[in-house]
């Protein structure tokens, strides 16, 4: 129904029956009212028998109070059967999983991604759409789009969508919708499937899910991707770069893993090997490399067998780089003892500077130009503000409480921890060691029969680790467990990435400000503390002015094409009308009115009451003379 | 104390009245009214055989003379009557509530309760549901009954048919029942209550007391809603001049049929309306229909 160029609608129509019999009501109580003045008569059996009519056939005229108590009614009709405007278009959701397993491309049409099929299914529903339609465009993470926006700028925004390095949450953006009652319908574009469990959580009402992946067998699309990267120390000089390359293929895939290195922007290769990889299962190829600082470097794996018609459907994860970490600054080594005496001349990992304790603590600002510090045998008052190791921390120490223990042995380790990787410690024991008590920031890395000799955290943006146990002298591969432990403590109080060399995308840890590309698969602008591709970046951070830092996105959950996860959630298709929130303010706007005039007409039957009480108790006129 | 209606001269006149019976009736007592029993009065009444014992007094010598067989003369007993007076105490008869009906009845019921009582007669008057008095002799005990009337108010919820049988059932004499209502039921319902004082075998008579509303109800308006004052009934109504004539014919008719059921048992049927003042009803309507004696 249009009033003045507006569209209006009620949701329960059935309500609206309220409005005739409350008309009916009203008029019957008013003509009760109006009906003669009331008397007690002794005996009605005769009047009962005048044949005449006799029933009151006065002209009902209503007084204004009849028409405030129905203007009233009807409003409390209105509100009951929930009044809307309607502003003549649908209110539409349209979200375009761009994560990055819709990089994928078939091999049947390998110049288009299931990304761009999407966008073309979209804006083929926008081609449907009339021009008073609302529409808001999400991708798989944010809105892209203004909200309630005409279906061509709509397309405008669509077009504009690129994959990203993340995976997707469509099980959360569709239940997010369904809990939502202001949409008319969303459409949601994703390579998922949809779940055919239909036990799984029902998502009835507006959602419309469109599968852009074929599920038929022989279409199926592989993919082969970099699923992880790592530079291992060693005993020696050298250090190993692990590549792993997975494949979501139905048969043995040859892959061909090239090395760059990068340097100055330009990428040089180094080095490149094959490997043979078991369909769904994942190889390995491992890089000897010398120790250098400021080195980074590049994989990329390509398909060896190229007779076969074995496909690579998503290009983005066929890359992934790593650095080795950034000497820059040095560490710092605060003990008696000198750094040639604790065997640390040997130590290539990372250039390590040497002050004695009386000089650190004299004038502290010499850790200023240190990326990190180690405090040997000797403990400042305060945590330093950089990342720090403590060795064998003295008794009566400001910043852990320690214990003296004899003859331990090692009981538990955090074997996922950073600082304990490739360190096997299950044969150690102590004739002499530090137990503690674990500061709540911190975690315990190595337990022993006597408590905590190893504990580690980060707080205050910065990594503390203290060891209740001595690993100096570094002695190399004669002492393996203690010098892999040094190494581990070394990558991990650098600063520049985790033990593995990279970081993932997304918000960069603590510490590092502004990054700048140097080399990425998509060179996006970056700035800030999000990256959002893979590449080599120029990172600031508080250790260090700047230094490399790698960045990666490795996802077998998006790079397995093979056999994607489908959703949890089991949606029916259906397609709902549903309130809007415009149309729903209006139902509560009549209410409130309603509520208003309700108390109003309350007080008004209060007054009337009491007028009526006192009328009532002088006699009533009895029905004659006496 | 007497209501106010009771002046002096309505008293004086009062006491110049006597009630009639249309029948004999036996009485506990001596009075003033003729008896079924046979007694030593002053009035002839019969003759009966003589019988060994019999007074030779009372011989009729005449009769022998003339017959050769003794009889004995046998004289009407004078006895006092029993009257119980019934009031209805149903709704209507407070209806309207400022109409007066009821003090009427009640008046109309001190006043012929005084006539009996100066004539040695017993009385008793039953509001039923309200107020029952015992069976009352001399002329003090009108100061008894009187109490028990005045201010008497509408018995709520009171089924006055069991009221009415049970005062009824306290009637130990046969003697004359004056039951004073509005009769403003249906014939049915009057005739099994007056049914119940026939089974008792009593000189009945009837008195329909109306208000000036019950003749002229709604008057001065021509919309109302009347509400029947026992049912609760509510009935619109729009008298105009016919409404109102084919009213008054129906309520005639109504009490007519009264009269003739009243007339069918024997029984005396007056009309006591709000235009008539209570000496002009008691001495002379009253007398009319032989309930009182001058």
């Amino acid at each position: 129904m249009a009033i003045f160029g507006s569209g209006f609608g009620v949701l329960l129509p059935m309500f609206l029956g309220l409005l005739p019999l409350g008309l009916g009501f009203l008029i019957y109580v008013y003509r009760r009212r109006g009906q003669g003045q009331r008397i007690f008569v002794a005996s009605t059996l005769i009047l009962k028998k005048i044949s005449k009519p006799i029933r009151a056939r006065r002209n009902f005229f209503p007084p204004p109070r009849f028409f405030w108590e129905l203007l009233l009614i009807s409003l409390i009709g209105l509100a009951a059967a929930g009044l809307y405007r309607d502003s003549g278009g649908k209110v539409i959701a349209i979200v375009i999983d761009n994560s990055l397993s819709m990089s994928a491309v078939e091999p049947a049409d390998p110049t288009r991604s299931i990304l761009s099929k999407a966008i073309d299914r979209a804006l083929d529903s926008l081609g449907g759409m009339s021009n008073s339609d609302k529409v808001t465009v999400f991708d798989a993470v944010s809105q892209v789009s203004e909200e309630g926006i005409t279906p061509s700028d709509a397309a405008q925004a669509i077009r504009k969508i690129r994959f990203g390095y993340f995976e997707d949450d469509l099980d959360s953006v569709i239940s997010k919708f369904a809990n939502q009652n202001k949409w008319n319908r969303v459409l949601v574009y994703s390579d998922k499937l949809a779940s055919d469990d239909k036990s799984a959580q029902r998502v009835d009402g507006v959602i419309e899910f469109v599968t852009l992946r074929s599920q038929s067998e022989n279409q199926r699309l592989e993919n082969l991707a970099i699923t992880g990267i790592e530079v291992r120390p060693t005993e020696t000089e050298k250090v190993e770069l692990v590549v792993a390359v997975s494949a979501f293929a139905t048969g043995m895939r040859k892959v061909k893993v090239v090395l760059s290195e990068i340097l100055d922007g330009r990428e040089a290769e180094i080095g490149a090997r094959e490997l043979e990889v078991r369909p769904e299962a994942t190889g390995q190829v491992i890089f000897s490399l010398n120790q250098k600082t400021q080195a980074a470097y590049k994989a990329k794996i390509f398909l060896s067998d190229r007779q076969s018609k074995a496909s690579n459907s998503i290009i983005a994860d066929d890359e992934a780089f790593v650095v080795q970490g950034d000497d820059t600054g040095g560490i710092l080594l605060v003990s008696d003892e000198s750094s040639s005496d604790l065997g640390l001349s040997r130590f290539r990992a990372a250039k390590i500077n040497h002050i004695s304790p009386q000089d650190f603590y004299a004038n502290q600002s010499k850790m200023d130009s240190a990326r990190a510090l180690i405090f040997h045998r000797t403990m400042p008052t305060e945590l330093p503000n950089k990342n720090a190791i403590f060795i064998m921390p003295n008794r009566g120490n400001k910043l852990i409480t320690t214990a003296a223990v004899e003859n331990v042995s090692v009981t538990r380790w955090n074997s996922t921890h950073p600082l304990m990787t490739y360190a096997s410690v299950a044969a150690l024991k102590f004739s002499r060691a530090l137990s503690f008590k674990t500061p709540l920031w911190a975690e315990d890395v190595l337990s022993s029969t006597a408590g905590p000799v190893y504990v580690a955290g980060e707080t205050n943006g910065n990594k503390y680790a203290f060891l209740g146990f001595e690993i100096f002298p570094f002695e190399g591969k004669n002492s393996p467990i203690t010098s892999v432990i040094t190494l581990n403590l070394v990558k991990w109080i650098s600063g520049l990435g985790d033990a593995r060399g990279w970081l993932p995308v997304g918000r960069l840890p603590l510490g590092l400000e502004a990054a700048s590309v140097l080399s990425a698969s998509d060179p996006l602008p970056s700035q800030g503390p999000i990256i959002r591709s893979p590449g080599i970046y120029l990172a600031k951070s508080k250790q260090i002015e700047k230094g490399k830092v790698a960045v990666n996105f490795l996802s077998s959950a998006e790079s397995n094409t093979i056999t994607p996860e489908a959703l949890r959630m089991w949606t029916s298709n259906k397609n709902l009308s549903a309130i809007t929130q415009g149309k729903a303010s209006y139902t509560r706007q009549v209410a409130s009115l309603c509520l208003v005039f309700l108390i109003i007409e309350l007080l008004l039957g209060i007054v009337f009451s009491i007028f009526k009480l006192r009328a009532v108790k002088k006699p009533a006129k009895q029905g004659g003379a006496s | 104390m007497l209501p106010d209606t009771f002046t002096p001269a309505l008293l004086s006149q009062l006491e110049l009245l006597r009630l009639n019976s249309r029948r004999a009736f036996l009485g506990t007592r001596q009075g003033g009214h003729r008896s079924i029993k046979k007694g030593h009065g002053i009035e002839f009444s019969d003759y009966r055989q003589y019988e060994l014992g019999d007074n030779p007094r009372h011989i009729d010598w005449g009769v022998y003379a003339r017959s050769d067989r003794l009889y004995v003369k046998r004289f009407e007993e004078d006895q006092a009557l029993s009257l119980l007076i019934i009031i209805d105490t149903s709704a209507s008869m407070f209806t309207p509530v400022d109409g007066g009906k009821w003090e009427r009845a009640r008046d109309l019921a001190l006043a012929l309760a005084y006539i009996g009582l100066m004539s040695q007669d017993s009385v008793m008057i039953s509001a039923p549901g309200v107020f029952t008095s015992g069976l009352v002799h001399g002329a003090r005990a009108i100061h008894n009954l009187s109490q028990g009337l005045v201010g008497v108010k509408a018995p709520k919820n009171t089924d006055f048919e069991a009221e009415f049988r049970r005062s009824i059932s306290r009637i130990r004499f046969p003697g004359v029942v004056v039951f004073i209502s509005d009769f403003l039921m249906e014939l049915t319902a009057i005739e099994k209550l007056i049914n119940q004082l026939r089974a008792k075998n009593l000189d009945i008579a009837g008195i329909q007391a109306l208000a000036s509303s019950d003749i002229d109800p709604a008057s001065g308006l021509t919309d109302a809603r009347a509400v029947d004052s026992e049912t609760k009934d509510e009935y619109e109504l729009r008298l105009d001049d016919d409404s109102r004539a084919e009213y008054a014919a129906l309520l005639n008719r109504h009490n007519e049929g009264i009269r003739m059921f009243f007339g069918s048992i024997g029984a005396g049927f007056s009309q006591y309306l709000a235009k008539d003042t209570l000496t002009e009803f008691v001495v002379a309507n009253l007398s009319k229909t032989g309930l009182v004696v001058s």
